[in-house]
This record gives structure tokens, C-alpha cells and sequence, in this order.
């Protein structure tokens, strides 16, 4: 009879919710006139059918006011849809105070940005990876990053860093440079305490300090970004990956992991190589490579090791000290700034500069024509705005409108006429237009101006192929390796193959 | 019930426009809310992910294939975000014990049924809130969950019995 009685417990479940066929009810009406303990769960499950009912209808009652809060929060968004979000990374770059601080948070948000990450099952080996840092409460790791580009206006910079990232309290950089005089000077000391929404920065140079307050908006954006590697993991899970095999990092044994897969960035870069080596007893990180670059406009290498697991933290590690002569930034002009206004705010930022970076996030967005209109816009308003022509001139390139490049470049040369990567980036729209004389001669001017410059050694070798001159451009190769950076292999192997000779 | 988008609205929508997305938040807010309260058991963390769900959904609408049902690809939306969101509030061991579906006139006998309803495993919560929400109605849930009309059933029953189970477990305390 107990089984029976089970049986019909599942019917008075559906009878309770009002699901149960009718061509059931009738016997179980039956059964319930006979069973007294069925008749009394029936009636407990009829009760709480009624009072379900009614939590759900009151909470339904604020569905309305709910609803308008996200049209409002909608409006909004469309509102600086329309106006093209910048992308937090763009505002870090163009902020003298925020950009070396913030050094860290762009490298991983830049490679994290944007939407949900979804697992998949696919990568076994790297899940372990994930598993084994997600326990990790606390930890602790070096970044060395280079940062070089357009976008990195005075050419390029190097920062070093240690990073502390706790789930209890937050995140904590210490940021450097290095400094001719005395091997490396700090740059800043930056506390992110997300329960507290604030972000503290300290400036040892200056002796000031910047507290500023995040307001949800700014916090929203870095949850969508994901400022934590813990997340870059996940993205490189999901990834296609090579297996790198094993070897020893200062006697650890390891086993390497690397994608070149522009998943990995959601598009947002063309190249990207990470590598990531893994302890083979732990499972935890030990070495992290990564080589990012958006056409011309930012390359990051960073190599990010040390790696310190579960590290003790206390509450005192989050909490900044700052020197009683430090002065409070904010006081020097304004309130208080909250985060998200600091980002944006841009005293010293030459007219046009917001158009111009609208059009550069377009641009990211591969949304080239918007990118036009923006950029152009900001030209309108800021004639002598160097960094609009220099977006626009790559965003014609990318079109395959050679002419208009060349003239945006031109446009640059003529404001600024020592500047050396424009004559390099007028030199490869040439060089792509079949126009090698005048390549080189850019290519040259270039060189001139800056020996630095990895990449008018590699256009002017290319160039020189193409005409003819081998010993020329073999010696740009040779001076191109020299500096460290690798020479496209279909150069090599076209020059190779046209001069005869085999090195 | 209909679904599908017209085509203009749908024209209108890929092409950024707030009042034609208005008209979908209104038609199927209902429902992501009660996805998301199903999902995480807790009001004011639905009404986070439902908002951030019908912000993602307008700014990825361009990426809504055309025979694809917004309904459909929206709930999924809502979903993923939600997994997500228990993904790292786990993570950040963030336990929020207070607000448990804290209804604002929420009575006494109200708190202890939300308390049992949160302790639902998420299977049989999601399905449980969604028919209370759907007018008890198991069909448009199943449609809703992509799932079948009897597993709809199924899991509304265990639900049932589930949370039978925990109201008189606490009661006998």
C-alpha cells in the first residue's frame, strides 16, 4: 500500500498544482476518500499551492517598477550607444595619472573584453588549470610588460609590476618604470577594494594621492571586462590550443600551453600568441606569455611569472598608508572625482580628442565607416588633432583606399614633421600601393629620424626586395633581427629565393 | 503564442533602435525575471541579471539570426548570465543570508516558505518559479525551458514534493 501511496502522492503533487490529467483526478478523488494520510497531504500541498500563489504574485506587484528601471538603464546605454562607448583601456591610455597604474588592468582587460565566457568541455588539461587557481583565495604574481604603438603617444613604455589579488578584499598593484638613474622608480600604488567601491592610487613621485570612488557604471564595466587572469584562463580555455610538451623552468617541471586564436580576444586584436607554462605537480601557472598588437595602433608583450599561491593576506594589505605630506590630487581643482569621471576627465586633452576616440573604438570594432565619420568630425574641430589623422589614414589603409591614407599620413608629417612613425606608416601604404621608390624613401626618413624602429627596417627590406636590391634589403633584415623582432617568414622566404642565397 | 518578431521591429532593433527593443523589455521582462529569481532564489540579485540580460540582449540583438525566436535566445541569455553570476559569487564565497526573497511586505509565514524555496536545488527552484509566474501554466514553461511538456511536469511535481519536504521538515524543528 506504502508504494501505492507514493504513486499517489506524485498525482496529488500535480493536483495540488493543477497539472493532473482529469482523466486521473476521478481516482484519485477515490483513493483520497479511502487514505487519510493522502487526504492530509493533499490538503498540506493544496495550502501551499495557495500560499505560492500569493508570493509570486507579490512579488509581481513591483514588476512594472522593475521594468521601468531597466528602460530607463536602457535609454541610458543607448543614449551613449549612440555616443559609442569608449573602451575603458582607451580612457586609461589617455589619462596621465591613470595610465601606468592602470597598466596591469588594461593588459588583462584588453584581453578579456566583452562578453559572458561559456565553458566547454574541451580542454581537460587547462580545467584542471582553472580548478586548481580558483581555490586559491589569495595570490600574487610579477608583470613585466612593454607597451609600444601609436596609441602609446612618446613612443614606448615599460612597466613592471607586482599584483596582489585576494576575493576577500580586492586587488593591489605597485607599479614600476625603469629609471636610468636608479634602476627603476615606482610609479604608483593602487588599491582597487571592491567592497568598498574605492579605488586608491598613491604617486610616490608627485606625493600625492587620488582616492577615487567607483560608482556601479564604472564597476559594471570592469565585471564585463573581467580584470582578473583567473578570467584569461577561462578565454583561453576556450580556445583552440597547442600543447607545448614539458620542460624545466628554473628546475620546476612544466607543460606548456599556447593559442594563437583570435577567439581569445574576441576579434579585438589581430595577433595574438599567449603562452602559459604550468607546474606539472600543482597544476598551478608558473610562466605567462603574451603578445598582443592591434595593427599599428598598441603592441603589449607582457611576461607575467612569479606566480605565489594562497598566499596569507590580511585585512591591514588592503589598507593604504598614505604619508602625511602626500597631497589629496582632488584638492588641487575639483571634488572629489568619482572613477568613472576621472576616466573621462580630460583637462589638459586637446579639442576633438573625444571624437577621436570614439572613432578609434570603432575602428577596434572593425565599424571602419563610423570610424571615418568620427574621425573626421574630431579634424573638424581640432585641425591639427595629429592623432585623428593618424586612425583615419590606418582605418583608409585597412579599406584598401591608398590615396587617402597616403593623405592623412602627409597630413600628420606636416604637423608633426619629426614624427618617425608616420613617415613608417606612409611608407607601408605605399609599399602596399605598388610604390616602392617612394616606400623606401619614407621608409629611409624614418630610420633618419629614429634608428629605433623595428618595422621601417622590416617595410624598407621588403621594398627593397621588390625592387631588386638584395644586399640592401638583407642588411634590413639583418638589422631587424638584430633588434630582437622576428622578420615575416614569407619576406624570408621570398627573398631568399630572388637573391640566391640562403641565410 | 507569438513569437516571432516582425519584421520591422526586428529590422528596427538590428539597427540600435531604443523604442523598437522597448517594446520587446515589455513583452518579455516578465519572464526573464522570473528565469533569473528562479535561477538565484534571491529578488535583488534577479533584478541585477534581468537588467543586465535585456542590456546585453540590446546591444547583441544584431547578432539575433533572423528565424531564431527572441524569447527563446533571450531566456538563454538570462541563463548563461545567471550561471555565471553563481560561478563567481561562489568564487568570492559572497553568502548574502539576509535577503533571501525578501518580499517588501514579506510576512512571517512568507519568509519561511522563501527560505524553503531557496534551499530547492536550481532544477526543480527555475521550473517551480516559472509556473507560478506563468499563471500555473506547465505547456509555456516546458516551451519557455526548452524542454519537454512532461519533464515540465515532472520536475513541477518534484518540486512540489520537495518543498513539501522542507516546510515540514522545519515545522517538526
Amino acid at each position: 500500500m506504502k508504494s501505492e501511496c507514493e504513486k499517489i502522492k506524485d498525482q496529488i503533487a500535480d493536483y495540488a498544482s493543477g497539472i493532473l490529467p482529469d482523466a486521473e483526478a476521478a481516482d484519485l478523488q477515490r483513493h483520497l476518500k479511502d487514505c487519510r494520510s493522502c487526504r492530509e497531504y493533499a490538503r498540506a500541498l493544496k495550502d501551499e499551492d495557495k500560499l505560492l500563489t500569493a508570493l509570486f504574485a507579490e512579488i509581481d506587484t513591483n514588476m512594472d517598477a522593475r521594468q521601468q528601471r531597466v528602460l530607463n538603464e536602457i535609454n541610458r546605454s543607448s543614449q551613449s550607444e549612440q555616443n559609442k562607448t569608449i573602451p575603458i583601456w582607451v580612457k586609461i591610455m589617455r589619462n596621465r595619472i591613470t595610465k601606468l597604474a592602470a597598466a596591469a588592468v588594461i593588459l588583462i582587460g584588453i584581453l578579456v573584453l566583452a562578453s559572458v565566457f561559456v565553458g566547454t568541455n574541451k580542454s581537460v588539461a587547462l580545467a584542471g588549470v582553472l580548478e586548481k587557481v580558483e581555490q586559491a583565495r589569495a595570490f600574487m604574481y610579477k608583470m613585466d610588460m612593454t607597451m609600444t604603438g601609436s596609441m602609446m603617444q612618446g613612443g614606448k613604455h615599460e612597466v613592471r609590476g607586482t599584483i596582489i589579488i585576494s576575493d576577500e578584499y580586492g586587488m593591489k598593484y605597485e607599479m614600476y618604470t625603469p629609471d636610468p638613474d636608479t634602476g627603476e622608480k615606482a610609479i604608483t600604488e593602487m588599491y582597487i577594494l571592491l567592497d568598498k567601491k574605492l579605488a586608491i592610487s598613491l604617486m610616490p613621485e608627485q606625493k600625492k594621492y587620488l582616492r577615487m570612488e567607483f560608482d556601479d557604471d564604472w564597476l559594471a564595466v570592469v565585471k564585463r571586462e573581467k580584470n582578473d587572469p583567473r578570467e584569461t584562463l577561462k578565454r583561453m580555455m576556450d580556445c583552440n590550443y597547442n600543447e607545448l610538451g614539458r620542460k624545466e623552468i628554473d628546475g620546476i617541471k612544466v607543460e606548456g600551453f599556447e593559442t594563437t586564436d583570435p577567439k581569445f580576444s574576441e576579434g579585438l586584436v589581430e595577433g595574438v600568441k599567449v603562452t602559459l607554462w604550468v607546474d606539472v605537480k600543482t597544476w598551478l601557472p608558473v610562466l605567462w606569455e603574451m603578445d598582443i598588437e592591434k595593427n599599428k595602433l598598441i603592441e603589449i608583450q607582457a611576461v607575467i611569472s612569479d606566480f605565489q599561491w594562497d598566499i596569507p593576506v590580511v585585512a591591514s594589505d588592503f589598507e593604504p598608508v598614505i604619508p602625511k605630506d602626500y597631497t589629496d590630487l582632488s584638492t588641487d581643482g575639483d571634488k572629489a572625482p568619482k572613477l568613472s569621471e576621472e576616466m573621462t576627465l580630460n583637462k589638459d586633452a586637446p579639442a576633438g580628442t573625444d571624437c577621436c576616440e570614439r572613432g578609434e573604438a570603432y575602428y577596434f570594432d572593425g565599424e571602419y565607416d563610423q570610424a571615418i565619420l568620427e574621425l573626421t568630425k574630431a579634424i573638424e574641430i581640432n585641425p591639427g588633432l595629429a592623432r585623428a589623422y593618424v586612425t583615419r589614414g590606418i582605418t583608409y589603409e585597412d579599406k584598401n583606399e591608398h590615396d587617402l591614407a597616403i593623405a592623412d599620413f602627409t597630413k600628420v608629417i606636416e604637423i608633426k614633421p619629426t614624427d618617425a612613425h608616420a613617415y613608417v606608416y606612409r611608407g607601408m601604404v605605399f609599399k602596399n600601393k605598388g610604390e616602392y621608390t617612394l616606400a623606401i624613401a619614407d621608409y629611409s626618413k624614418a630610420i633618419e629620424i629614429d634608428p629605433t624602429i623595428s618595422d621601417a627596417y622590416k617595410g624598407r627590406a621588403s621594398a627593397y626586395t621588390t625592387q631588386g636590391e638584395y644586399d640592401k634589403a638583407w642588411k634590413d633584415v639583418y638589422q631587424a633581427q638584430a633588434m630582437g623582432r622576428p622578420v615575416d617568414p614569407k619576406l624570408l622566404e621570398k627573398l631568399r629565393k630572388a637573391s640566391g642565397r640562403d641565410e | 503564442m507569438k513569437d516571432g518578431l516582425s519584421e520591422n521591429l526586428f529590422r528596427d532593433c538590428r539597427r540600435g533602435e531604443k523604442s523598437a527593443y522597448t517594446v520587446l523589455v515589455k513583452r518579455h521582462y516578465r519572464s526573464v525575471f522570473a528565469v533569473c529569481l528562479g535561477m538565484l532564489g534571491n529578488i535583488h540579485d534577479a533584478e541585477d541579471m534581468a537588467q543586465e540580460t535585456m542590456l546585453k540582449g540590446f546591444r547583441k540583438i544584431k547578432n539575433l539570426g533572423s528565424s531564431e525566436k527572441f524569447e527563446a535566445w533571450i531566456l538563454r541569455i538570462a541563463r548563461n548570465l545567471c550561471i555565471d553570476f553563481l560561478r563567481r559569487k561562489k568564487r568570492t564565497r559572497e553568502i548574502i543570508t539576509g535577503q533571501i526573497m525578501e518580499a517588501k511586505t514579506g510576512t512571517n509565514e512568507n519568509h519561511v516558505l522563501q527560505q524553503a524555496i531557496r534551499r530547492l536545488p536550481q532544477e526543480f527552484r527555475l521550473p517551480l518559479t516559472m509556473f507560478y509566474f506563468e499563471q500555473k501554466n506547465a505547456k509555456i514553461i516546458a516551451e519557455k525551458m526548452e524542454i519537454s511538456h512532461s519533464g515540465a511536469c515532472q520536475r513541477i511535481r518534484e518540486a512540489r514534493k520537495m518543498l513539501h519536504e522542507l516546510l515540514t521538515e522545519r515545522l517538526e524543528k
